[in-house]
């Protein structure tokens, strides 16, 4: 990792923190009038995120999209841009951050403990549809992270409808279960399309590189799971009416599938071609 | 009994629990070995430290799950719901998209959504009108009308089915049609397709045939590595009409339907045995598998030869070492045995020997590489592609442009005329709310 890299990443993680202990606190003590501040403050950290991103692109020549360290660094400056996108378009999304900015945290804190040495882009690595490829998995992992924090928001206004600490409308007020209901689906979506499109680049990619569109190694097998536990989900969705509260928890056990899609596969499968060796 | 079969068959309860079916055969082929993922040797590690394990999983065929019957079944049972579908759904599809303006209004006041805008004098025409300019189709005029935007939507749901029996089809030629087989070629040397100089076992097409007419030269290998991470290989191919071809790490040469990818790469050193006057009595470039510390050997004149290969070599501590894996200062750490007796041993880079028996040497006297090259050839790419994109066609269609529809019904009141709207979207309810609401405003200011 180069210097002015590490410096940025542990000052982004600990604004991430802040913000975090933040959120918290704006929940546990129902102060939610602290939450643009604290969008501020994740505005910040995207910033200097951004700042780590750079300093190793250009200490190592290409854009971080390898290793886990990167797959955690890019994975959750795009989970932070989203949040600060949908927080943007409608300012009653600004709570998604409660979700997103912890599980951001995970996986950068994560990857760091991996690998974060310095290196040239191994060949293999080198391919336009490679590209398309992460380009298009990193947006469906911040969709599905967006639908999984939609969930979360919907079940803590529900509890807190349910023991009569608030009505369902009076937490986080101006937005409805219905709304937030939507919203899963509606990110749930736009990761399923993203997913594909990762999927369909990813096997063009592997083509070229070894020789088949599909092998079945780990990766591919585990990244047809997760997509089609997605497709599932819309199938429930659409055709069985599953909304609200199963839905909720459908998203945020779905995302289970893509964190160890992106991260548990290179601990658990050393077979994977994935698992770029660097020599 | 069949109908009912049949009728199950073709829900979309039987579809779900097919999903799930298949991600639990994946599953299992995620956790446990697969013979054609995991490579001969640790599978067979695995069968000898799991040996009652490995058993039942082969007679359950576990090992080779992606191609097992029970995946072969449960992919059939998929076809045969997205075919029941399908049936079913075409006619309903065909009969949403085909608009019946009358039928429509006839459902007025059913929809989740309902709005009534109080209308000033004369400007019920302006309604059908805004609409129009906000993407939809209208029907009928301004006192009674029926209003559908992404009207041809429900098809894709139809275009998304399809996709999947073209990506079948194309799966389908190309697991019958396809030709693999790997060749190890050293620089200069040429290639005329022959199936006998393929490694051992080159799979043939399933549907028969033999292997591509691919010829070539090779005509020189040159890989990079740079801070021991291999950052590309240039292989220059020449074909038969004297052009040249590039192979590289993801830039395979493609011709027609066949591809050559490079797959390992090796050294191809030139040894040489000289005698004691220097004349060389043999030579020949032998192809070492000596790469990452590994070991190799090879034969020449009588004697056996073992090989250990440094890429940038160094003495550290006396010992042999390599500083880095660029190919700096390549040599070579040779032993050499006769009849199982050692003869002579040494490190010699390019234009150095080693002192054998009887006055002789051996001569390392330069490195070139040889690659090892995957060749393959198959049919039926056409069909994955349009099967691919279709399929995200579909998806973006029916889940983005999702379709929307207003009918409209202009009343008297005793509070003059109102229009009455009643309104209805797929997928989306809070969303779609939104944008009647908003398309509801935008009417009422204009009314």
């Amino acid at each position: 990792m180069a210097y002015s890299e590490a410096i940025c990443f542990w000052l982004s993680l600990v604004i991430y923190a802040i913000a975090a202990g933040g959120y918290i606190y704006a929940l546990v003590f129902r102060n939610e009038k602290v939450v643009p501040k604290l969008l501020i403050l994740i505005g910040a950290g995207l910033l200097v995120h951004t700042g780590a991103v750079a300093a190793r692109y250009f200490a190592q020549g290409h854009f971080p999209w390898s290793t886990d360290y990167e797959n955690g660094l890019m994975g959750g400056w795009f989970i932070i841009a989203s949040t600060l996108f949908v927080a943007w378009r409608q300012k009653s999304l600004r709570v998604f951050a409660v979700a997103t900015v912890p599980t951001t945290m995970l996986i950068m804190g994560y990857g760091v403990m991996r690998n974060p040495t310095l290196a040239p882009m191994a060949a293999t690595l080198k391919s336009f549809w490679l590209a398309i490829h992460v380009f298009f998995a990193w947006l469906s992992f911040g969709a599905y992270v967006l639908a999984m924090a939609a969930g979360v928001i919907y079940l803590l206004k529900e509890r807190a409808a349910a023991r009569g600490t608030a009505s369902a409308d009076d937490r986080f007020a101006d937005l409805s279960p219905e709304r937030l209901d939507d919203l899963m689906f509606k990110y749930l979506v736009f990761g399923f399309i993203t997913n594909a499109i990762m999927i369909a680049a990813g096997s063009i990619w592997a083509k070229d590189l070894w020789g088949a569109y599909w092998s079945w190694d780990p990766v591919e097998t585990w990244s047809l799971i997760s997509w089609l536990m997605y497709g599932v989900a819309i199938h429930l969705r659409v055709t069985m009416g599953w909304r609200g509260t199963r839905f909720s928890w459908l998203m945020i056990g779905a995302l289970l599938t893509v964190i160890i899609n992106f991260f548990g596969v290179s601990i658990l499968m050393k077979s994977s071609v994935h698992v770029f060796k660097m020599s | 009994m069949l109908k009912s079969t049949l009728k199950y068959l073709g829900s979309l309860r039987c579809t779900i629990w097919l999903i799930v079916a298949l991600i639990a055969v994946f599953s299992i082929g995620f956790f446990l070995p697969q013979r054609s993922v995991v490579g001969k040797a640790a599978y067979l590690k695995w069968q000898a430290a799991a040996p009652m394990l490995a058993r039942v999983d082969e007679t359950l065929q576990l090992t080779a799950v992606f191609t097992a019957p029970i995946t072969m079944v449960i992919w059939g049972f998929f076809f045969l719901n997205l075919l029941l579908v399908m049936k079913q759904r075409i006619p309903l599809v065909l009969a949403k998209v085909k608009v019946d303006p009358e039928k429509m209004l006839a459902r007025h006041g059913n929809g989740p959504f309902n709005y009534t805008i109080q209308l000033a004098e004369g400007d019920t025409e302006e309604t059908p009108t805004l609409l129009a300019a906000q993407g939809y189709e209208v029907y009928g005029g301004g006192e009674r009308f029926f209003a559908v935007k992404n009207r041809l939507s429900p098809l894709a749901t139809l275009v998304f089915h399809l996709s999947f029996f073209l990506l079948l089809v194309g799966a389908l030629i190309l697991f019958y049609s396809r030709f693999t087989g790997f060749v190890d070629l050293a620089e200069h040397e040429p290639f005329l397709g022959e199936l006998a100089r393929y490694n051992a076992s080159p799979k043939l097409p399933r549907s028969g045939g033999g292997p591509p007419e691919v010829k070539f030269l090779l005509e020189s290998v040159r890989p990079e590595v740079s801070r021991g991470v291999a950052t590309g290989i240039k292989i220059i191919l020449k074909d038969e009409a004297g052009a040249t071809h590039q192979v590289d790490i993801n830039e395979p040469y493609k011709t027609g339907y066949a591809s050559v990818l490079f797959n390992d790469l090796g050294i191809s050193p030139l040894f040489v045995v000289q005698d004691a006057s220097g004349k060389e009595i043999d030579g020949a470039y032998v192809k070492l598998d000596v790469l990452k510390g590994k070991r190799d050997h090879f034969r020449m004149q009588g004697y056996d030869v073992a090989a250990w290969y440094y890429p940038d070599h160094v003495v550290t501590d006396g010992k042999d070492a390599t500083r880095s894996e660029e190919f700096k200062n390549p040599a070579f750490h040779l032993e050499v045995t006769r009849d199982g007796k050692a003869v002579a041993s040494g490190t010699v880079h390019p234009g150095e020997a080693v002192l054998l028996d009887n006055g002789l040497r051996l001569g390392f006297k330069e490195q070139n590489f040889w690659v090892r090259l995957l060749v393959t050839k198959e049919y039926g790419r056409e069909f994955i592609y349009a099967g691919f994109i279709l399929a995200l066609i579909a998806l973006v269609w029916r889940l983005v442009y999702y379709r929307r529809e207003i009918t409209g019904v202009v009343r008297e009141t005793a509070n003059g005329r109102v229009l009455e709207l009643c309104a209805r979207g797929d997928f989306y309810h809070a969303l779609a709310k939104d944008e009647f609401d908003r398309t509801v405003a935008r009417l009422t200011k204009h009314s």
